[in-house]
């Protein structure tokens, strides 16, 4: 057995041994699991095999996500990997889903729902509108911390069984009102429905959690574990994955050697002076130094290393994230033609998917008196875990100093949990593990 | 604050004086005769009002005090007083006829003036250590409290006014924006003639003046704590200190009635502004007045025909089914006043546009694609590359200033510096009204600005719907029975084989 062999081999066992546990907690019908899952842990498989046995035994089985995306890419890999279950897409007839695959049926009316074991994919909205729903005997719910309790509680007609499975470290649901009124309720509306789960004893229970990210390099996982109540591992070891430049540099540029830095970890800040006047929320020099580095990797003709897998990285490997969509416009705009190859996005929008390469703009960059919003964890924790082998930072240099002098205010609801001080904490150790990477 | 918002300041700075924002005003300009304006002052570090003054803007308020705020018996008998009248501008059954809600207004100085409303709530609401004759009363007022709190927190109400917060809505004002929470000061920069120095200096001044419920601590330790210190002593002396207690009244009635004032200069201000009410008052008015009838007047009159209602609990909804379904009726305001505002007013399209709410683009093709008599128009639309946007493929927009004029974005394609889209007219295809039929070749050279078409009604029906706690899963979501039991039986076999075996040869 080689030493990486070796390694993994507890690894394996260890995410074998919850997807047995899931599995028995499906056989058994226990009326609730909650799973948490780390990024990039396979959650979508565990997933994709509860609804395959749970059909085999007989049972008729929805399935909620939250975007139409995460349904029709939830039943693509059903028709493939478990062709025989023949997984229904419910959805409105307004939506379009593509190719699905011959294995998965495609229906949109509550009336022809099926009447006996199956397994149904709808969005959570889809079912929440849906009047009659047949009763089914479990719910899976997939990306569970994205979805509010005020939503979760109109799936009670659906089934009496719930599978919830989710990443604990991501992005609340989004809330668009002022919320203070039910800060304190035990079942808080706006919070994820997890959390108030998680957050009342009385509910009886089983949680599990998925061990092993196999997304994210093993020192990235040091960064991110911090973002997490349980404990996890990197499937990769260190040094297995990296970046190799073909071409050596021409000139010294903070930028080549940002990149550079790639083949030593997973990791690598490139800062920009912070301008007396201030930096604008479109920050343009910033854009053009992320533009900058996706150039500089395509022209070094970089490759991505994945223990035996080695890929020269294209346009499409590669991603940008910032959390402001005027910063985004300014990162398209630098992009030029590989606008488009390379997505750029939102934290938000990122969620569930993954690239080789990530460029992040850093979200307190240009932030020089960090509010709540700016100071929440869940942004940074999407950007900081959507690579597989290298993630660049580009920020203003005045984030560390900016965060040494910020007084977080903690004007949390009583009893509440200080989510400022939280995230201030995770921001400074976020941001010395980068400029100490 | 947004690009918009930026540059407008900086423009008014560059004129020195405070410039309008928008090109209509959220405000219905109800009568003075049906408006209520309402001051408190409070003692540092209680929760009771020191003094209370109310009254309609055209003549002279209602002032009331006690000496000590921490006498509850004294604080009930002054909030009675108050309470009495604001259950009759209210229409309460018992004490009014219902209240036209797009004819009146209740208008406060700030934001910490409606937080006493909430302290009043907490402190009468469920009172019970009050004389048996003033109970029912007592409650009453701490639940119309309550109610005026919490509505007050419902976004784009129309009922209650907060001085300060409608001023910096409608203007402009170059200065900072913690400075902005003081109504003298942002009353003296829209009212205060001369270039921006003297508007400046005016306002300087007039923020030496405190206007929050809190008095001025210098105020309070220097001239009302000797003054209280010998009322209480003669009290505990089973004396009456009259002049001690002339004296306080004197200092804190000074203090709200020159709060009330500002609330009134306020009132006139919005009052007196050549802008249009925005076409939307009317249906945000009518949202309103639906929250007022079925939130507050009709528990009140069930009340009167000897049923109990419920009564909210001040610091939360315990009940989940409540929570949520208040949560999405706050969700549906919001989602309705958002686009309702924003259909009626170019200035806060070009708001939304900067701030990636709205897209600005130019009609460069109408197509129709419908067959027979079926019609599907569709626009191709040309938007500038670099403008901030969150529409994508499929994302569901409207077009501003034609509300009901929906589609959905087809594609989203970038060629050289400009973003091309396809949007199929969904939503008032042949037209109505004013609108030319969506397939109208006039429209090729138009400009329109998309807004995110939002879900509103759906909000509104899962209002309703999360009250039904009758489904299966209800034991957890709704806390109703037991949870289903676990089967009995369990099966010995590996089960992650077995799975693996259930996707057939690989």
């Amino acid at each position: 057995m080689t030493a990486i062999a070796s390694r993994q081999a507890p690894l394996h066992q260890a995410r074998r041994a919850v997807l047995g546990a899931v599995l028995s907690d499906i056989e058994s019908r226990r009326p609730l699991v909650l799973l948490k899952a780390p990024p990039g842990s396979g959650k979508t498989h565990v997933l994709v095999r509860a609804a395959a046995l749970a059909h085999h035994r007989g049972l008729r089985v929805a399935v909620a996500t939250q975007t139409n995306s995460q349904a029709d890419d939830l039943c693509r890999r059903l028709g493939k990997e478990f062709p025989s279950t023949g997984a229904h897409r419910f959805t409105s007839s307004s939506h379009d889903p593509g190719d699905l695959g011959s294995a998965v049926t495609v229906i949109s009316a509550g009336r022809d729902l099926p009447a006996e074991a199956c397994v149904v994919v709808a969005t959570t909205a889809k079912w929440a509108s849906t009047k009659d729903v047949p009763e089914f005997d479990t719910l899976l719910v997939d990306e569970a911390w994205q979805m509010p309790w005020s939503e979760f509680m109109l799936l009670a007609p659906v089934a009496p069984r719930f599978v919830l499975v989710g990443d604990p470290g991501q992005i609340e649901p989004t809330v668009t009102i002022p919320v203070p009124r039910w800060e304190t309720s035990e079942r808080a509306p706006h919070r994820a429905a997890p959390a108030v789960i998680l957050g009342d004893a009385s509910i009886p229970r089983v949680v599990r959690e998925l061990p092993v990210s196999t997304r994210l390099p093993h020192d990235t996982v040091g960064l991110v574990r911090q973002f997490y109540d349980f404990p996890f591992d990197a499937w990769s070891g260190p040094g297995e994955r990296r970046i190799e430049l073909s071409t050596t540099r021409t000139r010294r540029t903070g930028v080549d050697a940002a990149i550079e830095r790639l083949g030593e970890g997973s990791l690598s800040l490139l800062t920009l002076p912070t301008p007396a006047e201030g930096v604008p929320s479109d920050d343009r020099e910033l854009a053009g130094a992320c533009a900058e580095v996706v150039r500089r990797l395509l022209a070094r003709r970089a490759v991505a290393v994945m223990g035996d897998e080695r890929a020269t990285l294209t346009p499409g490997d590669i991603g940008m994230v910032a959390t402001h969509r005027a910063m985004n416009a300014r990162l398209v705009e630098a992009l030029g033609d590989l606008a488009g190859p390379v997505r750029v996005d939102t934290p938000e929008r990122w969620q569930g998917l993954e690239r080789k390469v990530m460029v992040a703009v850093h979200p307190l960059s240009g932030v020089m008196s960090p509010t709540g919003f700016d100071l929440a964890t869940g942004r940074l924790c999407v950007m900081a875990s959507r690579h597989q082998v290298g993630l660049v930072v580009v920020s203003r240099d005045h984030v560390g100093d900016t965060l040494d002098e910020c007084v977080s205010v903690a004007d949390q609801a009583p009893c509440a949990e200080d989510a400022n001080g939280r995230g201030h904490a995770l921001h400074t150790a976020a941001w010395r593990c980068l400029a100490g990477a | 604050m947004n690009d918009f918002d930026a540059v407008l300041r900086f423009r008014a700075y560059c004129a020195g004086r405070p410039l309008p924002v928008g090109a209509t005003v959220a405000w219905g300009r109800p009568a003075a005769a049906q408006t209520l304006v309402v001051a408190f002052v409070r003692m540092a570090g209680e929760t009771s009002p020191w003094a209370i003054a109310w009254g309609t803007p055209d003549r002279p308020p209602h002032v009331a005090s006690v000496p000590d705020p921490r006498r509850a018996d004294d604080v009930r008998a002054m909030a009675m007083r108050f309470g009495r009248d604001l259950l009759r501008s209210f229409g309460h059954p018992e004490h009014g006829t219902q209240l036209d809600v797009a004819q009146a207004a209740v208008v406060v100085p700030g934001a910490s003036h409606v937080e006493m409303f909430h302290q009043l709530e907490y402190r009468y609401a469920r009172a019970r250590k009050v004389p048996d004759a003033e109970v029912d009363e007592v409650n009453t007022l701490g639940r119309l409290c309550g109610w005026i709190f919490r509505e007050w927190h419902r976004p784009a109400q129309t009922l209650l006014v907060d001085a300060t917060q409608s001023l910096r809505e409608a203007w402009a004002i170059p200065t900072e924006d913690l400075r902005q929470q003081h109504l003298g000061f942002v009353l003296a920069w829209l009212t205060t003639g001369g270039d921006r120095d003297a508007r400046s200096l005016a306002a300087e001044r007039a923020e030496a003046d405190s206007v929050g419920i809190t008095l001025d601590p210098t105020l309070e330790r220097d001239a009302l704590e000797p003054l209280l210190s010998s009322w209480n002593t003669a009290r505990q002396q089973e004396r009456h200190d009259a002049a001690s207690a002339a004296a306080i009244a004197g200092i804190v009635e000074a203090e709200v009635r020159r709060r009330w004032q500002l609330a009134v200069d306020g009132w006139r201000h919005l009052q007196g502004d050549a802008r249009p009410t925005t076409p939307a008052f009317a249906q945000l008015a009518a949202l309103t007045q639906g929250e007022y009838e079925r939130q507050w007047r009709a528990a009140e009159t069930a009340r009167t025909e000897g049923k109990e209602p419920f009564v909210p609990d001040p610091e939360t909804d315990r009940l989940g089914q409540a929570a949520a379904s208040r949560f999405f009726a706050h969700q549906y305001a919001a989602e309705v006043g958002e686009n309702a505002l924003l259909h009626g007013d170019r200035d806060r399209v070009a708001r939304a546009v900067l701030a990636g709410q709205a897209l600005l683009g130019t009609i460069k093709g109408v197509r129709d694609e419908g067959t027979g008599r079926t019609t599907t128009p569709v626009w191709t639309i040309e938007t500038p590359l670099d403008a901030p946007t969150r529409f994508r493929e499929g994302s569901k927009v409207e077009v501003a200033g034609a509300q009901g004029r929906t589609g959905v974005l087809r594609a989203v394609t970038a060629r050289d510096d400009v973003r091309v889209l396809e949007l199929v007219i969904t939503g008032q295809k042949t037209g109505r009204g004013a609108h030319r039929h969506a397939a109208d070749p006039s429209f090729v050279g138009v400009t329109v600005a998309m807004l995110a078409s939002n879900m509103a009604e759906l909000t509104k029906m899962k209002s309703f719907r999360v009250w039904d706690g009758a489904g299966a899963g209800a034991w957890l979501t709704h806390g109703r029975t037991d949870p289903p039991h676990d089967r009995a039986t369990r099966r010995q076999e590996d089960l992650v084989d077995f799975v693996e075996g259930l996707g057939g040869p690989r």
